[in-house]
């Protein structure tokens, strides 16, 4: 492979880890934190992508409609933690298992009652529809660009609340041991409904984000919502630094893969082992590493 | 714990009704009461490891899935024979689970049910590489197996009594062994491994082989259901959705019962059936179920039973 | 009004599964409702429905109970809803069957059960050949028969290296390698990517990186919309010229393809421009219902009921006599909406392949240019292979 052509793919791969990242964010925080697992994530990133093409459609403003969907979602996953998940606190995995797995279920429907079934359409903003010149040859798609800037921003961002202010200080000591931070005084429930809502937000965004590229349509959330799942246990549940090293490894090496393994295999063998990298390398690492790549004290 | 004799009426019960399904007489109902038990024996294999392990496998899909395809493939290969085919395909998923349940229970918790999603995942990608067997679509099997003229089980109610026969004889093994010495390990080992390992019983063997029985088990669920639909495919049978549901199941049954399960099953299908014939989107109503179980239900719909006959 | 009239039906059907009467005919359409594929079931729907409609609900001039059946897109369910309408619902004629992974669960335990099985979309090559059945008819198409034509086309388009790229499952193996023995060029790749796979990125980076002179590809429904808008994304529409099958782009995926699609080329059995009159009766009254045009699955499923209707007219209402009944279908007299149609020894049909190119009318909006017949009374590659019992 030329080398201009393996940078290019790196980049395919670097802006898939990205939009894992940005889903694996919540996911990590929503159970290192607060112990519940979540399936309901992957309808966030679902519904993110409606709500957009939805009040795009209706304000016929992509920034008005973007700024109305990260509100919508917000929003959504208060209320969500307010009337499902508190209660489910209390209750074992199993229960959480079950109950936001009938949420899918349920969003997936709605979606489909609101909406129909028919793949829908959102618009590429028109300065960002074009191709950018990354190096001689090769013009990249300036969307795809466009959104992995984005998501490094918003890691950037994170990696500024979570280690300078007093919030993100609340929230690594709430990863480790949430008595200390009831005995600083804190309402914890409140911590728990922030956490709650950042992670939605941010598949939300993910989802906004992605729907442009691909089609939007009902379901998309579960095959992204199993590779973040992936990409959270491979980093370590519960550490955001984890989960940006495992969705860029996810990313680059899914990508790779796809592109690799057929060439080297042929078809068959090589599209069954590309379709198994990111399982083989999540055996691979908890066989070495049982609590993944960076273990926190939670989970 | 609950009287002994509430779970014996609801046991006779239950005997009975499985009984009487086949005078309904209707092809129809009599397959669907075939599939809840095959969905339920499945559902048994799950509870022997959430129910007295406490571990939660989200790959069951795969020994399910090995059993049926095991059954499919060598029917196809002209080992129509039951005594053979069977057996076989039980032995496929069981050294399966063997394999996947040694290198999985070296992790714990969350790891453990995404491992095992990771182990179930590369099988149901190897299934979907099998162009001979038709990739991602399956295949059908020639012929449903045979026991040397003994039972022929296309026809239906044959087939309704032997699957009733191997789900009663699952479930008194099951209630055995989770009563005897091994059950008491078992539980031991989910409530508080370190005192168990204290006293000088590793709980990893005895975990493996909690493993390898519930992957058996699944793999003779995959078998007969393979035999049912006379179709085998990546989709419906090793998919994580199955073992999703398979779990659902369980949960919603009440775990650690080995007879909820079996309610769970046929709930689960049941509602499904029904749901779905009422509206098409009967997952928008589905979905809630799901959650009113949770939040009004604390440990399932047998425990629910047990507890109104105690009453 | 359909959906409320299915659940009579069931509600009828399970209060008297005693058996049909003579005078009676309980036609399953079994198709996805639910589920990702359930864009094209719900077309199927649209075609049967008015076809329904202009037989005034009488097919074949009996009274008809419709059994509406969802396979969701899955060959487990599929075989589960065939047990269904066999059992429960004791059909004695079934459609639909819309994708070749669901046909191939569900049509054995039809016409085991008895049932005669019409085929109005899917069309796998092993139920051309070896496994071809004298009570199955598919009225549609063969799986090769519309990939051999594109790939022809590309060749005489003048295109010398050609790129190939297809689902990876059984029909996107068939579609894709038909339009590789079709084209006469150099096959530059032939790459097949998940199913599920809706991000082409890697895919397409490479495919550029080739720089062949055409594309062809295999995807439907939402893969469809995802590979065509990241193609334009590319930079590679218009660049390279993209050829597909008719699935690949059609009016209930405009909206969402948008002018991602403008000039495709795609190979079909039929287009709506076609000008017979039985295809203006059906294009007329589903403009005039659906304010769009059809597309070729709702077309494919209209055309089978106008083809059971014939079928069971000309037995005059005897269903019991399947020997006659086989023999009406074999001579599918009825008026095709593709114009001249026939079936082969193998119930498969001999049909000509039309070309269609991806165009804008004078209003804007997108529509399926019918350029012309690429291939005239195609037979299918299987047809020898199959042992019909006489």
């Amino acid at each position: 492979m030329a080398p201009a052509l393996l940078l290019e793919q790196a980049f395919n791969g670097v802006q898939f880890g990205m939009m894992l990242f940005l889903l694996a964010v919540g996911v990590t925080l929503i159970f290192g934190i607060m112990n519940v697992i979540n399936l309901a994530h992957g309808s966030m990133f679902m519904l993110g992508s409606y709500f957009l093409m939805q009040w795009i459609d209706w304000t016929n403003s992509y920034a008005a409609g973007v700024v109305l969907a990260l509100l919508g979602i917000g929003v959504l996953s208060l209320l969500l933690e307010r009337t499902i998940i508190r209660p489910l606190y209390r209750h074992g995995h199993l229960d959480q298992v079950l109950a936001t797995f009938g949420l899918v279920l349920f969003f997936n429907e709605l979606v489909v009652v609101l909406w129909g079934r028919d793949p829908l359409y959102i618009a590429i903003p028109s300065i960002l529809s074009g191709q950018v010149r990354l190096f001689e040859g090769a013009a990249y798609p300036a969307y795809r660009l466009a959104i992995t800037a984005v998501a490094a921003l918003v890691g950037v961002a994170l990696y500024f609340v979570i280690a300078k202010t007093r919030l993100g200080m609340l929230i690594r000591a709430g990863a480790e041991k949430r008595l200390v931070v009831e005995m600083m005084g804190v309402d914890i429930s409140r911590i728990y409904m922030l956490i709650f809502a950042l992670g939605g937000v941010l598949a939300g965004l993910a989802g906004m984000m992605t729907g442009p590229l691909l089609a939007v349509h009902p379901g998309m959330g579960e095959p992204i919502l199993v590779l973040t799942l992936v990409v959270v246990i491979i980093g370590g549940v519960g550490s955001i630094r984890g989960a940006l090293i495992a969705s860029l490894l996810v990313g680059v090496l899914d990508t790779f893969g796809r592109v690799l393994l057929p060439v080297v295999f042929g078809t068959g063998t090589g599209n069954a082992l590309s379709n198994m990298t990111v399982y083989i390398l999540m055996a691979a690492i908890l066989l070495w590493r049982p609590r993944g790549l960076f273990p926190s004290h939670a989970g | 714990m609950v009287p002994a004799t509430g779970r014996f009426w609801i046991l006779a019960a239950l005997l009975l009704i499985g009984l009487l399904v086949p005078l309904t007489g209707d092809t129809f109902y009599i397959k669907f009461a075939t599939r809840v038990m095959i969905y339920g024996m499945a559902a048994v294999a799950i509870d022997i490891l959430l129910g007295y392990a406490g571990l939660i496998s989200l790959g069951h899909a795969a020994f399910f899935g090995i059993g049926a395809y095991a059954a499919g493939m060598l029917t196809n290969a002209g080992v129509v024979s039951a005594f053979l085919t069977w057996p076989l395909a039980v032995a496929a998923a069981l050294l399966a689970a063997l394999v996947i349940g040694a290198l999985s229970l070296r992790t714990t918790g969350l790891y453990f049910i995404m491992i095992t999603l990771a182990f179930a995942q590369m099988v149901y990608y190897v299934a979907q590489s099998l162009r001979a067997y038709g990739g991602n679509d399956g295949f059908s099997l020639v012929s449903r197996n045979t026991f040397a003229g003994l039972i022929d089980i296309s026809n239906p109610v044959a087939f309704y009594y032997l699957v009733l026969v191997l789900l009663v004889a699952v479930v008194v093994f099951a209630m055995r062994a989770m009563n005897a010495g091994f059950g008491v390990v078992l539980r031991a080992s989910r409530d508080n491994s370190d005192r168990l390992e204290a006293v000088g019983v590793p709980p990893y063997p005895y975990r493996l082989a909690a493993f390898a029985i519930s992957g058996a088990i699944a793999g003779l669920a995959g078998a007969l259901l393979a035999n049912l639909n006379q179709y085998v495919a990546p989709q419906g049978m090793l998919s994580w959705q199955v073992s999703a549901e398979l779990l659902v199941m369980v949960i919603f049954g009440a775990a650690g019962t080995i007879i909820g399960p079996i309610i769970g099953a046929a709930i689960y299908l049941l509602f499904a059936e029904i749901l779905s014939e009422i509206t098409q989107h009967w997952m928008l109503l589905f979905g809630p179920l799901l959650i009113a179980r949770v939040m009004l239900i604390k440990d399932g719909v047998y425990a629910l039973l047990l507890r109104a006959v105690a009453r | 009004m359909y959906g409320r009239l299915c659940i009579a039906t069931f509600a009828a059907a399970a209060l008297w599964s005693g058996g049909a009467g003579a005078q009676e005919l309980r036609l399953g359409l079994l198709t996805a409702l639910s589920g990702q594929l359930s864009v094209a079931g719900a077309e199927q729907k649209r075609g049967f429905d008015i076809a329904v409609e202009q037989l005034g609900g009488k097919i074949g001039g009996l009274t008809t109970e419709i059994i509406v059946a969802d396979d969701k897109g899955d060959p487990g369910e599929a075989a589960q809803a065939a047990n269904r309408l066999i059992d429960r619902d004791k059909v004695q004629i079934v459609t639909g069957l819309p994708f070749s992974h669901t046909m191939m669960a569900s049509v054995r335990p039809l016409l085991n059960g008895g049932a005669f099985v019409v085929g109005a979309n899917a069309g796998p090559s092993t139920l051309a050949g070896e496994g071809c059945h004298p009570n199955l008819f598919v009225s549609s198409f063969h799986n090769d028969q519309w990939d051999i034509a594109v790939g022809e086309y590309m060749s005489a388009k003048g295109h010398k290296r050609a790129y190939f790229m297809g689902m990876d499952y059984q029909a996107g193996w068939e579609h894709t390698k038909a339009a590789i023995r079709g084209f006469k060029g150099e096959k530059v790749a032939e790459v097949y990517t998940p199913i599920k796979q809706l991000d082409f990125s890697a895919e397409l980076t490479q495919l550029r990186a080739a720089n062949p002179d055409a594309v062809y590809v295999f995807y439907f429904a939402s893969s469809a919309v995802a590979f065509a808008r990241q193609y334009a994304q590319a930079g590679l529409l218009g660049r390279i010229p993209l050829y597909s099958m008719g699935a690949f782009s059609d009016p209930t995926l405009f909206p969402a393809q948008g002018d991602s699609v403008l000039g495709v080329v795609m190979s079909e059995s039929w287009n709506h421009q076609l000008d017979n009159p039985a295809n203006k009766r059906f294009v007329e009254a589903y403009r005039a219902k659906f304010n769009r045009d059809p597309t070729g699955f709702a077309a494919r499923q209209y055309d089978a009921v106008m083809l059971i209707d014939s079928a069971v007219r000309a037995v005059k209402g005897n269903l019991t006599d399947q020997d006659a009944l086989r023999a009406a279908f074999r001579k599918a007299d009825y008026q095709s909406v593709r114009g001249k149609f026939r079936f082969n020894t193998n119930h498969f049909p001999i049909q000509d392949i039309t070309v269609e190119e991806v165009a804008k009318n004078e209003k804007g909006q997108l529509y399926s240019k019918l350029i012309g017949v690429a291939i005239n009374d195609q037979m299918d590659p299987d047809y020898q292979k199959c042992k019909m019992p006489k």
